[in-house]
């Protein structure tokens, strides 16, 4: 099951050159010295998929998404001069222009709530790992607790009681998925704590806040950024979960996930409908975890991997 | 004496998280709104919803109100179901070998193949196995179970009409959900053990084994597979609980008849006792799969006091 030579490929210290053979002629191509092509092409996924949820309204127009039974169950059709239409659904509605518009939710619900959980989970769990005794015994135990319990489980408890409206939505997956990002905040907080930089802040009789902003955040940034791009994958998809389940925002409002579950029935006649948003979420979350995974080896010290560093400069 | 204690204190933690589970379900359920208006046709009389109230015990205090649901929920008792005028945890009980057979079959199918490619890729770093599996962790965790189900349902059930797309019954029943679920399984396995053992064949204990003249299959079998064990487990422990979690959506998807279904059925339905029924004893599944898995690392690594 193990050869030799595997093995003394990975035990060298300096690893042969073998990547570049493996990926053949591609890897002699390059953009400005950068060869990763998976990095790159994810890279185009996000923008686009930003850009044309941010242009949602200017690309499709609203009223594209009205019903119209006349309409129904129309297919996708590509033509030079009515451009690319992506067909209706089972009630008329346009379906591009609601994959447009359900992008807008998607995202910003799964980003806001990410950047919540980021905000409170970086904040208590750093502190934690800072200050010690009575506040991260708390941290570590609401932790624990947070992590034993599945993440879908919690949201969807939630989400039953609470009323769906975005903001509620929002809440619910914050309150979800904060404990991650504590968890690693406050392993880095308490390694930061123990650094000669900070202690000679202190030693200099820096206050507390000073030290807390202007030593210990600017370097767990870089840390917490990786996660966070790691995390959102997971959000996007947890939120199209909800919504898939029927308890997100409001069923008339065009989510991923709610067309994912409508599309379901004519999934033997129009199996578009519900493949087409599917391919949405699974694309964005591919692209943030290839960007993540790429990031995070890059920084790691251990790494042999530092593929886009090494080849700059050859 | 140490041993005795600490897994004591794990004890302790795992009864700590169910309560303040329990805890977050009365609260929310309460909180949010009056249960009885819930629970009675919207054009019911202020008398008749007065009368549900005291029957329900709602019109007592929050605290005496929280002793009760207590003292019930401990014996299991979380009342009858709305829909369906049985006990609920009757119902969850009935529900839930399906549950099980479905996580451990894709736990079974999705192990028994990630083991193999994350070691494979591991030792051999850049090779054909070392793509396969960062292939399959980024899919794994990129791609949400439920569309993998519908894609899975559309080609082989629809188009190639091999196995059917819902249900339960016989073993081609099971094919589809347990496919789905054990491909998501696998990413993060294989993810672990490739990057993990990578790490390991780095360091210097095992330049200094293979410098005593070990073969390779000896110092991956002895030094680094033993190494990489701890963590693989611990992701296998936490993968269980979101598997069990997770099968809320995928017994959505092929209409399997087990608990997840339960739940978001009832919670359609407004069906509160259910939920907490469901939830609380999905919860407490999972956290003993926890705790059994932190109870299993000092077999795995000496270093690790319980």
């Amino acid at each position: 099951m193990c050869s030799m030579s595997g093995m003394r490929a990975a035990s060298n210290a300096k690893p042969l050159n073998l990547p570049r053979l493996a990926f053949g002629p591609l890897r002699r191509l390059s953009v400005f010295g950068f060869h990763q092509w998976d990095v790159l092409l994810a890279a185009l996924v996000l923008l686009t998929v930003g850009g044309s949820a941010l242009m949602a309204p200017l690309l499709a127009p609203a009223e594209s998404m009205q019903q119209n039974l006349i309409q129904r169950l129309q297919e996708p059709s590509f033509s030079l001069r009515d451009g690319i239409s992506l067909g209706t659904d089972a009630l008329g509605r346009s379906l591009g222009a609601r994959l447009l518009h359900g992008a807008r939710y998607s995202l910003a619900i799964s980003l806001t709530s990410a950047l919540l959980a980021a905000l409170v989970g970086t904040l208590l769990g750093t502190l934690a790992g800072w200050k010690r005794g009575l506040l991260d015994r708390l941290v570590s135990a609401m932790i624990n607790i947070q992590l034993s319990l599945p993440f879908l489980l919690v949201a969807l408890t939630l989400a039953a009681v609470a009323r769906p409206t975005p903001g509620s939505i929002i809440l619910v997956l914050a309150a979800a998925g904060w404990a991650r990002f504590a968890r690693m905040a406050r392993a880095e907080g308490m390694k930061l704590s123990q650094s000669g930089f900070v202690e000679a802040a202190k030693a200099l009789g820096q206050w507390d806040h000073r030290i807390f902003f202007q030593h210990i955040i600017p370097n767990l940034l870089p840390t917490m950024i990786v996660l966070f791009s790691l995390e959102l994958a997971r959000f996007i998809v947890m939120e199209s979960s909800l919504s898939f389940l029927g308890v997100g925002v409001n069923p008339t409002t065009p989510t991923w996930g709610g067309m994912i579950n409508e599309g379901r029935e004519y999934l033997a006649t129009h199996f578009w409908l519900s493949t087409l948003p599917g391919l949405c979420v699974f694309l964005s979350c591919l692209s943030l975890n290839i960007l993540g995974d790429w990031a995070q080896e890059r920084m790691s010290p251990y790494s042999t991997k530092k593929e886009g560093k090494a080849d700059a400069g050859h | 004496m140490q041993r005795g204690q600490s897994i004591l204190h794990r004890l302790l933690t795992a009864a700590a998280t169910i309560w303040a589970l329990s805890l977050l379900v009365f609260l929310l359920t309460r909180l949010s709104g009056d249960p009885a208006a819930l629970l009675i046709p919207s054009d019911a009389s202020p008398e008749e919803l007065a009368q549900l109230r005291s029957q329900l015990g709602l019109d007592q205090g929050l605290l005496r109100q929280y002793m009760v649901y207590l003292s019930q929920a401990v014996r299991g008792n979380f009342g009858d179901s709305l829909r369906y005028g049985t006990s609920a945890m009757r119902l969850v009980l009935e529900r839930l070998p399906a549950t099980m057979q479905l996580a451990a079959a894709a736990a079974v199918v999705g192990w028994t193949a990630a083991v193999p490619l994350g070691i494979l890729a591991g030792a051999r770093p850049n090779t054909v196995w070392d793509r396969l599996a960062r292939f399959v962790s980024l899919f794994g965790q990129s791609m949400p179970v439920y569309w993998l189900g519908i894609i899975l349902i559309l080609f082989i059930s629809v188009r190639w009409g091999l196995v059917p797309a819902s249900g339960r019954g016989t073993a081609s029943h099971m094919f589809l959900p347990v496919l789905a679920l054990s491909l998501n399984l696998m990413g993060s396995v294989t993810r672990v053990l490739r990057v993990q053992l990578q790490d390991i064949l780095q360091q210097d204990y095992i330049r200094s084994a293979r410098a005593k003249g070990l073969s390779g299959t000896m110092v991956l079998g002895k030094h680094a597979l033993k190494n990489a064990g701890i963590g693989v487990v611990t992701v296998m422990g936490l993968q269980l609980g979101v598997l069990l979690g997770g099968t809320v959506v995928t017994e959505t998807v092929f209409a399997w008849p087990g608990l997840g279904r339960l739940v978001v059925q009832a919670i359609q339905f407004r069906d509160f006792p259910l939920v907490q029924a469901g939830v609380m004893v999905l919860a407490a599944v999972i956290i003993a799969v926890n705790l059994v898995t932190d109870l299993l690392y000092p077999l795995l690594d000496r270093r690790v006091g319980v």
